[in-house]
């Protein structure tokens, strides 16, 4: 962020340099894949004490991961590279984006859920700076800020989550917790578990009913879109939820909520997909869908599920990184991202045409695409796991709508003629901004052609969830059967869709609009707009900016507390002793301060009042004196003397301004006395409780015994106030000294201020 | 001995609460004193079990006799000194409060404070801010 | 090394600093015999023996008190040298050698109050360091806000003194003794006593309903004061607690802990609540403490243990950076423009970019962000809660930090704001607490990567 202000792009080189952090990375990958050297583990202590390891294990499904991260992130750098040409903020936005690269790698390797926590959180922070990467737009600070509430309170609940599963299983190392959970108690804390942790994977991956903050992040630049809003981070849910299966998958609950929230899902991103006009929130729905649809998939049983999960990553990576590219090259080189503006594009950008057709067939499932391949798993999968035909039928919808969305994208603003509006002046970008999608998009075909390359990569993810034999095998069915006859009708109510897209998103607009008030959006801002509200309340309630109400809510909560404590505690109530029979002298004493405890109430003078009051002081002199504490009684008589002259002479300055008397005030408040005498009873109370007590002479010996051999005094009060506890008594003269110290440049500020009062008259 | 200390104790208590929760800051300041004066009756009747006569060595004995226990006076005597000094701190604050204000009403201390009947502005979507206190005015 | 040479030295600074305003008058005061006293202090306590009784008893040594000393010492160094940069008379009085000595006696008394080995030095320690700091929060005298707050101080600081008397009242009846130790067997109703003295606590910790003064002396105290009030004030309330429960309360707290849960609870949800809507820093500030203040009682929530003091110890000292930090850097601004609203934060990331992002990652602390070390010692007084058994207090811990991170967020969209038009001021900002606020920020983000300085105060206590 300090880099903000250098008001410069950066050079070539140093572009290739961060480049050379995601390439180096993927070479990585690839090589440990090709040597199949996988999993691999390491671990370092960390905090001892709590039993925290920096431990890391990557396994396949780690890896398709990684080989997702680092190849959509060569893509994204080298894409960023000519997108943000000469942007101001070209270099926060590499280091950032090197930044969240690091914590994605941290966040699928770590094998401590407190540590795969801490990258968790990094990358909801990191994405918070990239969405509001553009902060000076309120529409992007808005969004930044929402996408971090959102997914920082769902890490939170994720923490809670693993802090509860850490607790239940005894260790928080992930790979012993996925052995230990199947055989627990499916008790209630490991089920509060469960939830917490599914709240925060469903507001990372935007599911169901946190979805809406994934749309308005596309507030972010198109790298960052396509980097963290489509391939990579939005999938952290998937991958953990993917992680997480072998331990609760045989859970009933586990299986519900993850087909119920993961259906919703996938069934609203379609529709919503079908309402918006902006390119990219299109695409950004759809993203939603197919999150929901990865969601219902992990939580199906089976290998063929398995298979689906880790195909359907890989798949949409590889199409829906392009698309977000496509989206930023017509954004880009026409200015617009409204698709009713956009038309004919491709005699102006021939080659993002082509990659929209490739990224856009893959993404549609046509044959020889990877998507086709993927498509085929789903279905077999769905088929073979489910009971119901709606959950076909429903398969059959979702997949045409992705049909259409990717005709939308691929071939409605690049074939089809404007509507109203011609599109402005297109020009292709830089070849930086053609090849990474081109690339990624080709890939998807190639594996669609040829899918044995994916076979080990996948088959080793879906291992991760359920034992998978190593010799899967993805191919091209092309035999008649009902995945045929299934694609067949997507590709044809999709076709449909696609030619009433018009029609349909004024239907749906007006039906979604009514349904947008009552919709999770609607009440995260009612939310958000609740909490000043409550805020508003309560400060009125509790910080009422009147001192006697602070004084009577701390005593009033605090008698509460002790009258409750006493009530809890009656039973061990011992009758006190009551002792002798006072003398006359210790009698008249008490009688000295209630006399002038009671007088004090009466008084509207302020002089008579502070007599009054003085008569409390003077009679716990009298009091201490007869009672066998003369040396206190001495510094009672000082100490009260002393304060009633202080104090008459700051009512003297008073009486100046004519503020003798005491302010208007009703004569009895009965609430303030009712109060005051419930205090008083508990305290009361309490002094009786107190008398219950032994006393411990042992530390009173102590000093009884010394005090004459060591000390040389016969006086022990005194004897332990100036020679044992020096200290002590030095302190309390500081104490002394420093409020009279403070006191007087009070003091001298007044006499200067009347003294500037004269000179003015 | 005991009921006549707690008595006394209950008189000072319930009066000085009393006093401290009047809007009169001079009150309220001679209140909080008087209940200071209640807790160092309080300790010293927690403190006083045993003998009444001064904790002081008779001529010709090593030891403290039979005499009131030393310890918790010291307490006592130290509390006393420390309640006086903040009491009169805050009597010379009271006046500088009251000679800048103009008013010793506890009530009207709330420079800083938000009025009890402001009403919170409506939330608005385009501000950049939460709606928040409008700034007074304190001419 | 002797075990009373930090006291000693702090003693001796006092005096000299009393001394040299009396004769050479207030210009001649040298700030250094302040902070270099400070310094020597922070610099001697590794060197104290370990365990060390003096005076009988009433003055103990051992390592908890130590680490609360090093607590102590560093804010009152870094509020020292805040102070005398560059000050602002209107809005901060007069900061020469009186200022520093009330400073150094506060310090002395929190000082003396986490060595007490009895009721007494307890007493005095704790009184020492509370009323100097009320002194000092009034020590703006131009300004009427600081006036006014340092009243409200000083009355519910004398209402809660009074509570604490009857506490102790309570305390010396039933026990007999007014030693700090663990009594032989556990006092009869001692729940009552946790309860008075809870109030004394409260008001340093400023925990409800004992934390009403808390917003107008953040706000209208001088800033180097509040800085001071957050950290080495709440943590002197820390260790009172600390005290008595290690000593005569021992057995007392499994009995409360419904009663530490709520007030948990109420803190934290309190102050967040009212933190959102604040437009001062300052206050916002206060609000934001109340609020941490809770989260550190969670540390208690299993009883008693050595991992939880040490991570409540470890909180104390991350949140006591993060603070020296965001205060620092609203005491700048303050220099620079003289108002402490939050509007005045406008784009501070164009102004003063370092300023904004040690703001950051300062806020971003506080709120419990990982990897910065708010989130560690969160995670620490989480894990001790849930220990306990106490989930649903750790549930609306969470959903606490969720709210807190809402306000604190709102702040750092003010300093992103772009400003066209009429530009905030631009400071040129001192250098040496620029020096300081960056070594707090690096301190933020190391210590929460690096976890010796946990594992080094777990070994010690």
């Amino acid at each position: 962020m300090a880099q903000a202000n250098t008001g410069q792009g950066i050079g070539r080189v140093e572009r290739l340099l961060f480049t050379a952090l995601p390439l180096s990375a993927l070479c990585l990958v690839l090589w440990k894949l090709a040597r199949l050297e996988l999993p691999l583990s390491a671990s370092l202590s960390w905090v001892p004490a709590l039993g925290i390891d920096l431990a890391f294990h990557i396994d396949g499904l780690s890896a398709l991961m990684l080989l997702m991260i680092s190849a959509v992130g060569t893509a994204v750098f080298l894409y960023a590279g000519g997108y943000m040409a000469g942007h101001s903020g070209q270099r926060r936005l590499f280091v950032l984006l090197s930044l969240f690269m690091l914590a994605m790698i941290g966040t699928v390797t770590a094998d401590h859920l407190l540590v795969l926590f801490l990258f968790w959180e990094a990358t909801s922070v990191l994405s918070f700076l990239l969405v509001g990467f553009d902060y000076h737009k309120s529409g992007s600070r808005r969004s930044a800020q929402q996408a971090l509430l959102i997914t920082g309170a769902g890490g939170l609940a994720l923490l809670a989550g693993f802090l509860l599963l850490g607790q239940a299983a005894g260790t928080y190392r992930i790979r012993e917790i996925i052995e230990v959970v199947p055989q627990l108690e499916q008790g209630g804390r490991l089920t509060a578990a469960l939830l917490l942790i599914l709240v925060g994977a469903f507001t990372k991956s935007a599911q169901f009913p946190f979805h809406f903050w994934l749309p308005n992040a596309m507030a972010a630049p198109t790298p960052v879109s396509a980097y963290l809003h489509s391939a990579t981070m939005v999938k952290l849910g998937v991958y953990l939820l993917a992680r997480l299966d072998p331990a609760f998958g045989e859970w009933p609950l586990w299986e519900l909520l993850l087909k119920g929230a993961g259906s919703i899902t996938a069934a609203w991103g379609m529709i919503l997909a079908l309402r918006e006009r902006d390119l990219k929130r299109i695409l950004a729905w759809s993203t939603v869908a197919t999150l929901g649809t990865l969601v219902t998939l992990v939580g199906m049983r089976g290998e063929g599920a398995s298979v689906a999960v880790g195909s359907l990553l890989l798949a949409h990576a590889l199409y829906k990184a392009p698309l977000f590219f496509v989206a930023g090259n017509i954004d880009h080189g026409t200015g617009t991202r409204v698709i009713d503006r956009l038309g004919n594009l491709r005699h102006s950008m021939p080659w993002t045409a082509a990659v929209a057709l490739l990224a856009g067939a893959s993404m549609a499932g046509m044959p020889l695409s990877f998507g086709y391949i993927v498509k085929d798993v789903i279905v077999e999968a769905k088929s073979a796991g489910e009971v119901f035909a709606f959950a076909k039928a429903a398969n059959t919808i979702f997949g045409a709508v992705a049909v259409a969305v990717a005709g939308v994208a691929a071939v409605r603003v690049f074939w089809r003629h404007p509507g109203v509006n011609e599109s402005c002046e297109a020009r292709e970008g830089s070849l930086s901004m053609i090849l990474p999608p081109l690339a990624l998009a080709l890939s998807g075909i190639t594996l669609g052609v040829f899918p044995f390359f994916a076979q080990g990569l996948i088959a080793g993810a879906a291992g991760a969830m359920v034992p998978v034999p190593r010799e899967i095998l993805l191919g091209i069915t092309l035999e008649f059967g009902p995945t045929l006859a299934s694609l067949a009708l997507s590709y044809a109510i999709g076709l449909g869709v696609y030619i009433s897209w018009d029609w349909l998103h004024e239907r749906f607009d007006a039906a979604v609009q009514r349904i947008d008030r009552l919709g999770m959006a609607a009440h995260f801002e009612r939310l958000l707009r609740g909490i000043p509200r409550a805020a508003a309340a309560s400060t009125r309630f509790v910080q009422s900016g009147s001192l006697p109400a602070y004084v009577a809510l701390a005593i009033g909560t605090l008698s509460l507390l002790l009258a409750l404590v006493m009530a809890l505690g009656w039973s061990s109530f011992a009758v006190p002793a009551l002792g002798g029979i006072p003398g006359p002298a210790v009698l008249g004493a008490c009688a000295l301060i209630a006399a002038g405890a009671l007088a004090s109430l009466f008084q509207k003078d302020r002089l008579a009042l502070l007599l009054s009051a003085g008569l409390v002081g003077y009679g716990s002199g009298v009091l201490f004196l007869f009672s066998g504490a003369p040396d206190v009684a001495y510094t009672q008589f000082t100490v009260e003397t002393v304060f009633v002259i202080v104090a008459a002479s700051i009512l003297l300055v008073l009486r100046r301004s004519g503020r003798l008397s005491s302010l208007p005030e009703a004569r009895w408040r009965p609430a303030a006395l009712a109060l005051a005498a419930a205090f008083g009873a508990v305290i009361m109370l309490l002094l009786f409780v107190a008398s219950t007590g032994p006393f411990d002479p042992a530390l009173s010996d102590y000093f009884s015994e010394t005090s004459l051999p060591q000390a040389f005094g016969r006086n022990v009060v005194n004897v332990i106030l100036v020679d044992f506890r020096a200290l002590d008594t030095l302190g309390e003269i500081t104490v002394v000294l420093l409020s009279f110290l403070a006191a007087l440049p009070l003091l001298a500020l007044r006499r200067a201020g009347r003294e500037r009062k004269a000179e003015a008259e | 001995m005991i009921p006549l200390l707690a008595l006394t104790v209950f008189v000072t208590v319930t009066a000085g609460v009393y006093l401290a929760l009047s809007r009169d800051l001079f009150r309220c300041v001679v209140g909080l004193a008087m209940l200071g004066a209640g807790a160092n009756l309080a300790l010293y009747a927690a403190g006083a079990k045993g003998s009444a006569r001064p904790a002081v060595i008779q001529k010709g004995a090593e030891v403290l006799a039979d005499a009131a226990n030393p310890l918790p006076q010291a307490l006592v005597l130290t509390a006393i000194v420390i309640g006086f000094a903040l009491v009169c701190f805050a009597l010379v604050l009271l006046l500088r409060v009251m000679q800048y204000a103009g008013s010793d009403d506890a009530d009207r201390l709330r420079l800083a404070e938000p009025r009890p009947d402001d009403p919170l502005k409506p939330p608005s979507h385009s501000a950049d801010c939460l709606p928040v206190y409008p700034r007074e005015d304190r001419s | 090394m002797p075990a009373w040479l930090p006291e000693a030295l702090i003693f001796f600074s006092l005096v000299f600093l009393l001394l040299q305003e009396s004769f050479a008058g207030e210009r001649g005061v040298t700030p250094l015999l302040a902070w270099g006293a400070q310094a020597l202090a922070l610099f001697c306590l590794p060197f104290l023996p370990g365990e060390a009784s003096l005076l009988g008893g009433s003055f103990l040594l051992h390592p908890q008190a130590l680490l609360f000393k090093a607590i102590f010492l560093l804010s009152a160094l870094v509020c020292t040298l805040y102070a005398v940069e560059r000050p602002n008379p209107d809005r901060e009085g007069r900061i020469r050698g009186e200022f520093l000595m009330t400073l150094q006696a506060s310090l002395l008394g929190a000082m003396v109050l986490v060595s007490a080995g009895d009721l007494i030095t307890l007493l005095i320690g704790l009184e020492l360091a509370t009323l100097p700091a009320v002194a000092l929060s009034a020590w703006a005298r131009r300004n009427p806000q600081s006036g006014e707050g340092g009243l409200k101080y000083v009355l519910l600081a004398a209402l809660s003194s009074a509570l604490l008397l009857f506490g102790f009242a309570l305390l010396i009846g039933l026990s007999g003794s007014l030693a700090l130790e663990a009594p032989a067997r556990p006092l009869p109703l001692q729940g009552l006593v946790l309860a008075l003295l809870l109030a004394g606590a409260g008001f340093k910790l400023s925990l409800p309903p004992f934390h009403l003064w808390a917003a107008d002396v953040y706000q209208g105290a001088p800033t180097p004061v509040a800085i001071w009030l957050s950290t080495a004030s709440k943590a002197a309330g820390l260790a009172f607690l600390f005290q008595l429960l290690q000593g005569p309360l021992a057995g007392a707290l499994p009995d409360m802990l419904p009663l530490l849960a709520l007030l948990a609870v109420l803190a934290m949800s309190l102050g967040n609540l009212v933190a959102v809507l604040q437009q001062n820093l300052k206050r916002f500030m206060a609000y934001s403490s109340i609020s941490q203040a809770g989260y550190l009682l969670l540390g208690l929530l299993d009883g008693w243990s050595d991992a939880g003091l040490a991570a409540m110890l470890y909180y104390m000292l991350v949140y006591v950076i993060g603070n020296l930090v965001v205060f620092g850097v609203i005491l700048e601004r303050e220099r620079d423009c003289g108002a402490t609203e939050i509007e005045d934060f406008r784009g501070l990331i164009r102004l003063r970019p370092g300023l904004a992002t040690a703001m950051l990652l300062g806020l971003l602390s506080l709120a419990g962000i990982p990897p910065l070390a708010g989130f560690t010692g969160k995670w620490f007084l989480f894990a001790q809660a849930a220990a306990g058994g106490w989930y649903w207090v750790v549930l609306l811990a969470a959903v606490n930090s969720t709210i807190s991170l809402y306000y604190y967020l709102r702040i750092v969209r003010q300093m992103f704001i772009e400003v066209d038009g009429d530009l905030p001021v631009r400071g040129d900002g001192g250098t040496r607490a620029g020096r300081i606020i960056a070594a707090g920020t690096v301190a933020i983000c190391l210590a929460g990567i690096l976890p010796w300085l946990y594992e080094g105060m777990r070994g010690m206590l």
